[in-house]
């Protein structure tokens, strides 16, 4: 708005401050590891020794390579699962459509590394499956290594291409594809003409987002690559920083710079791939649901429900063996709470240190996200432009790598809080910001400005004009944002397993510590209870939320 | 009375207005007519305080209200998007502005079921916005602009997304509450029948200035300039020299044989269009082409027939060429 606000506004103290914090919690940390890269592991003198060192050494490349690798075959693989799925679910109608929807959502639910988990116990070396196989005498390929990693990665991340391509087809104009039937094609090439050109954009966006999910994610890879048998960026980074053998914290930072280089560098080509498609929406009449006809389609509908059900196998596994009785490394076919009284006993503060970092983090996030959301929507000067570029900075930096930053510049006065709690809400604040600030900013640009001049042009001043009018109707959009932000804080593991320490452990990181080397039993049960709360709020938002209709008949100005 | 003097606003190289000069007197309707772009909407906004203007004035009863921001303006302001939040009752639309002014609530209600008597929507005060249809959202915000008894009321194209019939019952409307409630209003619209129909004074804008600013009967048949001939009631241009051209009214023309008056032989009918009460025929000769407005009862000769067109000279208007501005009518 081209308020005619005189001296400071109060958005401007808003923008302000959030751009202090910003400052000082993603752009210093970065900065430092940026620093830390180009001066030298060895020699402690400034330029590229490092990079050097890098790619001088078979070890560091092959992980870089096998980031690369991993990455773009569970890009490829969550897109050949995602978008035919997508596709049958906005065109046809069939049994079990809505239930399908509901499996898609549950299979995201769960951070990908205890899906990693579940994967080991049927295909793990004692796995069920694998030894009843060996039974019958068939070896199973492994699980481990590259395979392993991108069938999981793409098991845990398709729901993303999923909702982006369903969203994008749902607001494509039906009129488009009946003027190309009228013109005489026929549907294959209405699909191949029309469709598929429309939804490139979402296509590479979700691309995009699934490559940068795999790219950073840290739990998944350590399980299923056995932490240095078969390394990835993500990996790698956590181990030159903490590990207990010399850590080398310059060639962390330096594999943490590459990480965000690469993920950086995708991003630029998903933008410069959709550089000139401007796909405009509303406007058009969204496409009537078919019945369910013709052997591609049902085709579509059965590659869609194995997906869902191998995406949704993991959950069922460690809920199931959470429950059964453990000897050794083998689950007995007895039911017992055994594992989840012991757990309950070792725990320590594992949950309510969860639960508590992550209400902190929810609850700055949402108060932040909604004021951030609204101001980089509405407002279009430099510092805002440049707080909505920083906001989004962590969205594409891996966990590890700002955990890392984190670890490095917050080590000292004036801001000796590594180690605290404070420092693991900041990293989850930080890092789940973006979700809240998107979504507000995307009701927001829906919400016709006149709403607001109406507000102050009868009387009511910025603020409590914006409490009144604003915050009621951004309402949808910030719970939708809080949600899955929610759901990301409680499991998150990348970010805090570097910053933790015994009196700060969370459930997410004693679930990952016992899976990867510790009893299965307990894994399960830790697992069990990060399931159980993640789907106990799910369920709470959803009632909370009934009454969030969308019948608010927002008036847009075009 | 409202005073706007020398009101520059450009956004970014693009100028917007180019130093307007209007005087609101206490209790008018005065319209801005013009096409879009013309910067009626901008002139509108800056009187509401949305936009700031980079020079000039705007004073209400003497006092510069430049340095207010817009909610300590007390303007009343009826938007195009009607612009009713959508949260709340019809009641607690109307109430917004009183309890900003935190008015106390036995005279917050006897005020609010007022206006909405006055708008015709007493028994829809608990309705939600959405359960209304356009033609009620509109009264919603006249209801809404007028309960807070504004220095002035401002309307942005009030009546542009309703339909057409539904916005001829509406500017009566408008207009027979304003003369009652005796409210200053300044009315922004692109169409000129809705322009003449609701105003005190028409105030016709092109590029940033007010090109003339007069009763609509003054503006219809006395237009000071040539886009004011234009924009304002059916043209035809029928005379142009280096200096001049002139134009009448398209129902000046008429399809005759008189050959004292000035006009043209051998033309062909074109077209013609059937509108009710009138009709308009389209002819066509070597060099030109005009449009005639006729009663529909006229006989007129069939398309493809040859006729003869003629207009009363004491009827045309002659314009500069270049500047636009009427000229005294040639001898």
């Amino acid at each position: 708005m081209a308020s005619a606000a005189r001296g400071l506004s109060p958005w401007s103290l808003v923008v302000g401050l959030c751009l202090i914090l910003l400052l000082g919690s993603v752009a210093w940390p970065l900065a430092e590891l940026a620093h830390q890269s180009v001066i030298g592991q060895i020699s402690g003198r400034p330029g590229l020794e490092n990079f050097f060192t890098f790619f001088g050494s078979g070890y560091y490349t092959r992980a870089f390579a096998n980031s690369l690798l991993v990455s773009t075959g569970a890009t490829g693989l969550a897109l050949l699962l995602g978008v035919p799925l997508a596709l049958v679910f906005s065109r046809y109608q069939f049994a079990g459509r809505s239930l399908l929807r509901v499996f898609v959502l549950l299979s995201m639910m769960s951070p990908p590394f205890i899906g990693a988990y579940a994967w080991i116990i049927l295909f793990g070396r004692a796995g069920l499956v694998t030894d009843w196989a060996a039974s019958i005498g068939l070896a199973l390929p492994t699980i481990y290594g590259p395979g392993g990693i991108i069938l999981a990665s793409a098991l845990s991340l398709y729901p993303i291409v999923f909702l982006v391509m369903c969203s994008a087809l749902s607001r494509l104009d039906g009129s488009l594809e009946e003027a190309a039937a009228s013109l005489g094609r026929r549907p294959q090439q209405v699909f191949w003409e029309v469709t598929l050109p429309l939804m490139r954009p979402a296509l590479v966006t979700s691309a995009t987002l699934v490559f940068l999910g795999v790219m950073a994610d840290f739990g998944l890879p350590s399980i299923l690559g056995e932490g240095e048998r078969y390394p990835v960026l993500a990996t790698l980074a956590y181990t030159l920083y903490l590990s207990e053998v010399g850590a080398e914290p310059g060639m962390a930072a330096t594999t943490s710079v590459l990480l965000v280089f690469t993920a950086l560098l995708a991003v630029g080509l998903g933008q410069w791939l959709t550089r000139r498609v401007q796909v405009g929406h509303d406007g058009g009449r969204p496409m009537a649901l078919q019945p369910l006809r013709g052997g591609l389609p049902r085709a579509g509908v059965w590659l869609g429900l194995l997906t869902v059900g191998l995406a949704n196998l993991p959950l069922g596994v460690v809920l199931a063996s959470s429950l059964m009785e453990v000897r050794g490394a083998m689950f007995q076919p007895t039911f017992t709470l055994q594992n989840y009284v012991e757990a309950w006993a070792m725990m320590g503060d594992a949950l309510s240190n969860s639960l508590r970092y992550a209400l902190a983090a929810l609850a700055m996030a949402t108060i932040l996200g909604a004021l951030v959301g609204y101001a980089v929507s509405r407002r279009g000067d430099w510092p805002t432009k440049l707080l909505d570029w920083l906001v989004m900075v962590p969205f594409v930096v891996p966990g590890t790598v700002l955990g890392i930053g984190y670890a490095q510049v917050f080590n000292e006065p004036p801001m000796l809080i590594t180690g605290t709690s404070a420092v693991l809400v900041l990293v989850l604040l930080v890092r789940r910001l973006p979700y809240v600030v998107r979504s507000s900013a995307s009701i927001v640009s829906q919400i016709d400005r006149s709403l607001e001049e109406a507000s102050s042009s009868l009387g009511e001043p910025p603020m409590r004009g914006f409490w009144r009018v604003m915050v009621p109707l951004m309402r949808p959009g910030i719970l939708a944002g809080v949600v899955i932000a929610w759901i990301e804080l409680f499991n998150e593991l990348s970010a805090t397993i570097v910053l933790y320490t015994g009196a700060t452990r969370t459930l997410p990181i004693a679930a990952f510590q016992q899976a990867v080397g510790g009893d299965f039993g307990l894994a399960a049960a830790y697992s069990g209870m990060l399931i159980v709360v993640t789907a106990l709020s799910l369920a709470l938002a959803l009632w909370l939320g009934r009454d969030e209709s969308e019948s608010l008949g927002l008036v847009g100005r075009a | 009375m409202i005073q706007i003097e020398g009101l520059i606003k450009a956004f970014g190289s693009t100028a917007v207005l180019n130093g307007v000069d209007l005087t609101l007197h206490a209790g008018e309707l005065v319209s801005l007519l013009g096409p879009s772009g013309c910067g009626k909407t901008t002139l509108l906004r800056a009187i509401a305080g949305f936009d700031t203007p980079n020079a000039g004035d705007i004073r209400v009863r003497g006092q510069t209200v430049l340095n207010l921001p817009p909610h300590a303006r007390n303007v009343g302001m009826v938007f195009q998007s009607y612009a009713i939040f959508p949260h709340l009752s019809v009641f607690e639309n109307v109430a917004y502005g009183l309890r900003a002014r935190a008015v106390k609530a036995e005279d917050l209600t006897r005020r609010v079921e007022r206006a909405l008597q006055r708008v015709k929507l007493a028994p829809l005060s608990q309705r939600m916005p959405g359960q209304l249809s356009g033609g009620q959202k509109q009264r919603v915000g006249l209801a809404r602009a007028i309960v807070i008894e504004p220095e002035i009321l401002l309307m942005d194209e009030p009546l542009s997304n309703l339909d057409a019939k539904l916005r001829v019952e509406m500017r009566d409307e408008i207009r027979m509450l304003q003369t009652e409630l005796g409210m200053t209003t300044l009315y922004v619209t692109h169409d000129q029948e809705e322009a003449l129909a609701v105003s005190d004074r028409v105030a016709v804008m092109q590029g940033g200035h007010i090109l003339q600013i007069a009763a609509p009967e003054v503006l219809y048949d006395d237009p000071s300039h040539a886009f004011v001939m234009d924009f304002v009631g059916g043209c035809q241009w029928v005379a142009q020299t280096d200096q001049q051209r002139g134009a009448v009214r398209s129902d000046d023309l008429q399809i005759s044989t008189r050959p004292d008056w000035p006009g043209w032989d051998g033309l062909r009918v074109l077209h013609r269009s059937f509108l009710g009460p009138r009709q308009r025929v389209l002819v066509k000769g070597e060099a030109v082409e005009l449009t005639l407005d006729l009663p529909a009862q006229q006989a007129v000769p069939p398309v493809g027939e040859r006729v003869s067109v003629r207009y009363d000279p004491i009827r045309a208007r002659y314009f500069h060429l270049e500047t636009g501005w009427r000229l005294p009518p040639a001898v």
